[in-house]
C-alpha cells in the first residue's frame, strides 16, 4: 500500500514537470512565430526579385530550366553582386533553410534561459541532426 | 508561359491542400513529373522547398495561438529529422523506376486517408467529445499536462499525452517519406498523434505542421548539395503554393467540401495508376 502511494506520488511529480515544461514553451510560440515571418517575408521578397530579373533579362524561361547543375556557396555571393536570377532564387531557398534551423537555435537558448534542461536537450538533438544531415550535404558537395 | 505553368500548379497544390488539410507535395510531384516531363528526383526537389514554405507559412499562425505543443513537436523531431536524412541518403541508391512505383503506391494510401479524415470521420467526433469531457475535468482538478485554447468552444481543452515511443517509431517513418519522396508526411503524424497518443486533432496538425518545415531542411540541405533542387522549378512552384494556401484558408468555409474530396480522391488513384504505370515503363502520354 505504500509503495502505491509512492509511486502515484512520483506519478504526480513527473506529470507536473511535464505540466510546467509546456507552460514554459507557451511564450516561446510567439517568438517563434515572428522568425518564421521574419524569413518568410524576406524568401518571398527574394523568390519575386529573382523570377522579375529572369523574365526582364530577355531570356525565354525554358532556357533557365534544368540547367544548374550542383549548387556551389562560393558562384552564389558574386551571383548576388551581379543580379543573377539564378543566385536570388537560391538565396530564397536558404533562407528558407535557415527559418527553421534558426527556431532551434532559439528554442535552445530559450530553454536554458528558462532552465528547462529537459527540453533544451531535446532541442540540441534536433540541431545535431540537422548539423549532420548539413555536412553529409557539404561531403558530398 | 511553363512559369505561369507552374505558379498555376503551385496555386491549385495549395488551394486543394489547404481545403482537405494534406500538404501539396502530394499533388506537385506527380503534376511536374508526369506532365512537365521533369525528373521525378527534381520534382520531388521541388515539392520539399513547396513543403518547408507552407509548414512555416501555416505553423506561424498556429504559433502564435499556442496550438503547437512545441515540447512534443521537439521530442518527435529528433526522430523524424534522422529519418529524413536516411530517406534523402536513400534517394541517391534508389532507381528511378522504384521511386514511380513507391510514389504510386503512397498516392493510394493518401487517397484512402482523404477520404477517411473528410468523409468518414466518425471516430475523430468521438475522440473530440472525450477531449471536451477531459476539459470539463481539468477545470475542476488540473491535472492536465498540456492545453490549448479552442476559439469555436471558446475554453481551453486539456490532454494528457501518452504512448511517446509509438510517436517515435512512427515520426522516424514519416521522415523516411519526407526525404525519400519530398512529402510532408502530416498524414502519418496527424493520425498518430490524435488517436494513438490522445492529443486533440487541432494541436496534432498544428505540431505536425511545425515538425514538417523543420523536417523538410535536413533532406532539403542533402538535395541541394545533389544539385536536386532547380530554384527555377521549385520558386515559382513555392509562389504559387503560398497563394494557394492562402486563398484556400480564406475559402475553405464557403466552398463545399465533399465534391472537392473527391475530385481530389479521383486525382490522386488517376496519379497513382500513371505512376505505377511508369514504374512498369509504360507511358500512357
Amino acid at each position: 500500500m505504500k509503495k502505491t502511494s509512492k509511486d502515484s506520488e512520483k506519478n504526480e511529480f513527473v506529470k507536473n514537470r511535464n505540466a510546467i515544461d509546456f507552460i514554459q514553451s507557451e511564450r516561446l510560440g510567439f517568438y517563434l512565430s515572428r522568425i518564421f515571418f521574419t524569413g518568410m517575408v524576406i524568401s518571398l521578397c527574394f523568390i519575386i526579385a529573382g523570377l522579375i530579373i529572369a523574365l526582364i533579362n530577355g531570356r525565354s524561361y525554358d532556357k533557365y530550366l534544368m540547367k544548374q547543375g550542383v549548387f556551389y556557396f562560393s558562384d552564389f555571393f558574386i551571383g548576388i553582386r551581379e543580379f543573377s536570377p539564378k543566385s536570388y532564387l537560391y538565396f530564397a531557398i536558404i533562407i528558407l533553410v535557415l527559418t527553421p534551423f534558426s527556431s532551434v537555435i532559439f528554442c535552445i537558448f530559450y530553454f536554458l534561459k528558462k532552465r528547462q534542461y529537459k527540453l533544451m536537450i531535446s532541442a540540441i538533438g534536433v540541431l545535431l541532426i540537422l548539423a549532420i544531415s548539413m555536412l553529409t550535404g557539404f561531403f558530398k558537395n | 508561359m511553363i512559369l505561369l505553368y507552374l505558379i498555376l500548379t503551385g496555386i491549385i497544390a495549395g488551394f486543394l491542400g489547404s481545403i482537405v488539410g494534406i500538404g501539396g507535395g502530394i499533388i506537385i510531384v506527380p503534376v511536374l513529373s508526369l506532365f512537365f516531363k521533369i525528373p521525378i528526383q527534381n520534382a520531388i526537389g521541388a515539392s520539399l522547398v513547396a513543403v518547408m514554405a507552407t509548414s512555416i507559412s501555416a505553423s506561424r499562425l498556429f504559433l502564435r495561438k499556442n496550438t503547437v505543443n512545441i515540447s512534443l513537436g521537439l521530442k518527435l523531431e529528433i526522430f523524424t529529422t534522422a529519418g529524413a536524412i536516411a530517406g534523402g541518403i536513400l534517394l541517391s541508391y534508389m532507381k528511378t523506376e522504384i521511386l514511380f512505383g513507391l510514389f504510386g503506391a503512397l498516392t493510394f494510401l493518401l487517397a484512402y486517408f482523404t477520404l477517411r479524415k473528410n468523409l468518414f470521420s466518425k471516430k475523430n467526433q468521438i475522440k473530440n467529445k472525450q477531449f471536451q469531457i477531459v476539459a470539463n475535468n481539468i477545470e475542476k482538478n488540473e491535472r492536465s499536462y498540456a492545453y490549448y485554447y479552442d476559439g469555436a468552444l471558446k475554453k481551453n481543452i486539456g490532454y494528457n499525452i501518452v504512448k511517446l515511443p509509438i510517436g517515435f517509431t512512427t515520426s522516424f517513418f514519416a521522415g523516411i517519406m519526407s526525404g525519400l519522396l519530398g512529402v510532408g508526411g502530416g498524414f502519418i503524424k496527424v493520425p498518430t498523434m490524435n488517436l494513438l497518443m490522445n492529443v486533440p486533432i487541432k494541436v496534432a496538425t498544428a505540431t505536425s505542421n511545425f515538425m514538417i518545415g523543420i523536417t523538410a531542411v535536413a533532406s532539403a540541405v542533402i538535395y541541394l548539395s545533389r544539385g536536386l533542387i532547380d530554384p527555377f522549378i521549385a520558386m515559382p512552384v513555392v509562389l504559387g503554393v503560398l497563394a494557394g494556401g492562402t486563398l484556400g484558408s480564406f475559402t475553405a468555409y464557403k466552398v463545399r467540401n465533399k465534391a472537392i474530396v473527391i475530385i481530389l480522391v479521383f486525382l490522386f488513384i488517376l496519379f497513382g495508376i500513371n505512376m505505377i504505370l511508369k514504374s512498369f515503363g509504360i507511358n500512357l502520354y
